[in-house]
């Protein structure tokens, strides 16, 4: 609230046991003011707990939670001015619209007259004026969420969360809400962090996204940073699609895939299990004995806007996409040749939960 | 009939042919003997010629216009009116802490909220008596400390009959109220708390109103079952208290005029239901808005 420099909010040795499991592990996490940040990760990764931990409903085993400098570890929810917007939306199924977003302001003992004119404005703002006498179940399940929303927003927090505020709407509506919900991220510049394990609507809204698995932080970059250079398999194969090809460092000093050597970047790890991360729609099909792997069409797939084949070849199955340009593609049993830019390809380490996600 | 319709089955008759033989039990078993103390309440009595099938209001008569009955009523709904506030004070604190306690330690309360229904009606109630008789553990240590000179009364008391009651039926109210905070989204107390509200602000603007509606179900129940009390009241208030309950028995079991017994049983249960039809009319009309789909 007053220190201008350093990161608005910091997490730090964020741990959470439950018993023997431990739900979320070491985490930190720096945001800068007015960011937007998304923890991604498969269910059960912990990230509602970390959420919760930062609101301060879990009382984390062992870390810190600072929120313009001042740890909040110790502080209750109800003084930590945090907005949350609940995955159920918690709404107050007794009270009216108008009645929900005035409750934050009316906790605050904001007098009745502005208490109003900022519950207008917020409504305003998720455009449902005109519904403030309705109960919550009287709405849609998109417009219960704009509810959500503007009380959490209405009483100015530092601090907004959200906890896969989209994950109960059509995938229509999802995408409608996800433009707007970025948009009101931006005009208010609030400092948010979203909770989801839908991997495009991260990447759609976050300027940056912490991939979570097994209660630990894989990455946390720009989610174009997480797409091109995915700091390990488990990223790579969880943003998007990615074949995984098992390469291993030969004698010569070189990779070896399948029948094809690879030259070996500054980056590859010096030991352990290494897979080359490669994007389906980053290899191309060139003639037999061109491009870098041989391999035989197993199976070419058309969806309308690309084709997807299945291409067998030493090193495993590797799929590749195309989009669709017109022409005719490769038939079922052509031998081809795969080649790609050394640039698209990445070599990761594979731990025991870096298996291939296809 | 059942036969023809067996015969001919079409499908609109299959739920009622299925459900037959419940319906006919329940008829049997429930409305066959209402039907018969209804038509008992009407037959007349005297001491010289007992009870003779012609047709009066007499009973009905004598009951509202005797104080002694009219003493009698009153105690029974002043009864149950206590037992339900008292439960609902206990009962709904009690549903709460149940709710937030961990699965380990629910399990166990859940054994002690719902022990008195487990233990006969006789044993409980003289488990009261020896606790709260003329020379129960309460009263001996009271006098002990000089607090009292005589005994407190608890026996043939309505205090007694009041706490004897309430120790049975608050379970009932605990359970109403918990299986509505079951259905509560737990979300919305946490939201209530993110707002700024303080835990005590959270429960009472967010939280009671939520359980509202289990709480007034459950006053139902426990009203309905206080009014209707037999064991208990017959126990400590004995033929010295009598409540509407009592009074039917000792019509029909000491005084013999069952057709007086049977017009009392019809007036405790009419009143019954029309208190908890009016009560569900006024809570539907004020729930009926924010929480039936
Ligand atoms: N109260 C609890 N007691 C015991 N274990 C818990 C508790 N809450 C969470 N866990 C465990 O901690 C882990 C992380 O849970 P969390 O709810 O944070 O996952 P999540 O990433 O939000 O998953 P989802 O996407 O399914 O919501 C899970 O393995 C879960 O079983
Ligand atoms: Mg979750």
């Amino acid at each position: 609230m007053t220190e201008a420099e350093g990161p608005f909010l910091r997490v730090a040795g964020l741990t959470k046991r439950y018993g023997e499991v431990i739900a979320v592990d070491d985490l930190a996490l720096e945001v800068s003011r007015g960011e937007f940040v998304s923890l991604l990760g498969p269910s059960g990764c912990g990230k509602t707990t970390t959420l919760q931990m930062i609101a301060g409903f879990v009382e984390p085993t062992g870390g810190h939670v600072l929120i313009g400098g001042r740890d909040m570890v110790r502080v209750p929810p109800n003084k930590r001015n945090i907005g949350i917007v609940f995955q159920s939306y918690a709404l107050f199924p007794h009270m009216t619209v108008a009645e929900n977003v005035a409750f934050g302001l009316e906790m605050r003992k904001v007098p009745s007259a502005e208490r109003a004119s900022r519950v207008r404005a917020a409504l305003e703002m998720v455009r449902l004026q005109g519904l403030e006498a309705r109960l919550p179940r009287q709405l849609s399940g998109g417009q219960q969420q704009r509810v959500a929303i503007a009380r959490a927003l209405v009483v100015q927090p530092d601090l907004l969360l959200l906890d896969e505020p989209l994950s109960n709407l059509d995938a229509k509506l999802r995408e409608e809400l996800r433009v707007e919900l970025r948009d009101i991220q931006r005009r208010v510049s609030i400092t948010t962090i979203l909770v989801t394990h839908d991997q495009s609507e991260a990447l759609l809204l976050s300027d940056r996204v912490a991939v979570m698995n097994h209660g630990r932080l894989e990455q946390v970059a720009t989610p174009l940073d997480c797409y091109e250079k995915p700091a390990s398999a488990f990223v790579a194969t969880f943003l998007g699609r990615c074949n995984l090809l098992p390469v291993a460092r030969n004698g010569a000093g070189g990779l070896q895939l399948g029948p094809a050597t690879l030259p070996v970047a500054p980056d590859t790890p010096a030991s352990g299990a290494l897979a080359l991360a490669l994007r389906p729609e980053r290899i191309s099909l060139v003639a037999e004995g061109a491009g870098i792997l041989p391999g035989t069409v197993r199976a070419a797939l058309f969806n309308g806007e690309q084709w997807l084949f299945r291409i067998e070849t030493e090193a495993g199955e590797v799929q590749v996409t195309r989009a669709n340009d017109g022409a005719p593609a490769a038939a079922q049993g052509t031998r081809v040749g795969l080649a790609w830019d050394a640039a698209s390809a990445r070599v990761l380490p594979v731990g025991e939960n870096g298996a291939a996600r296809g | 009939m059942a036969e023809r319709a067996l015969a001919v089955p079409r499908v609109s008759a299959l739920p009622y042919l299925l459900s037959a033989p419940g319906l006919i039990l329940y008829a049997v078993c429930l409305v066959a003997p209402l039907a018969m103390t209804a038509l008992l309440s009407f037959y007349t009595f005297t001491m010289a010629t007992g009870i003779s099938t012609s047709m009066s209001l007499a009973n009905y008569a004598e009951i509202l216009a005797d104080d002694y009955f009219h003493t009698i009523f009153a105690r029974t709904f002043g009864m149950a009116l206590a037992v339900t506030l008292i439960s609902v004070l206990i009962g709904t604190p009690e549903a709460w802490i149940l709710h937030r306690m961990n699965r380990r330690w629910r399990a166990a309360f859940l054994l002690v909220i719902l022990g008195p229904l487990l233990i006969p009606v006789v044993v409980r109630t003289l488990g009261w008596a020896l606790f709260l008789g003329r020379n129960g553990i309460v009263n001996r240590t009271l006098t002990e400390l000089g607090l009292v000179t005589t005994p407190i009364e608890f026996m043939y008391t309505f205090t007694g009959m009041v706490v004897a009651l309430t120790h049975v039926l608050c379970p009932f109210l605990v359970l109403a109220v918990w299986a509505n905070l079951q259905r509560m989204d737990p979300a919305t107390e946490a939201a209530a708390l993110s707002l700024g509200a303080s835990r005590t602000r959270a429960v009472l603007r967010v939280v009671l109103p939520q359980i509202m509606p289990g709480v007034l179900s459950g006053c139902l129940i426990v009203f309905t079952l206080a009014a209707s009390a037999f064991a208990t009241p017959a126990i400590i208030g004995g033929r010295r208290l009598k409540v509407a309950a009592t009074a039917t028995y000792d019509e029909f079991l000491n005084s013999q005029n069952w057709p007086l017994g049977a017009a009392i049983a019809v007036l405790l249960l009419v009143s019954i239901l029309t208190i908890v039809l009016v009560w569900n009319r006024a809570v539907e009309r004020r729930f009926a808005a924010s929480f039936q789909g």
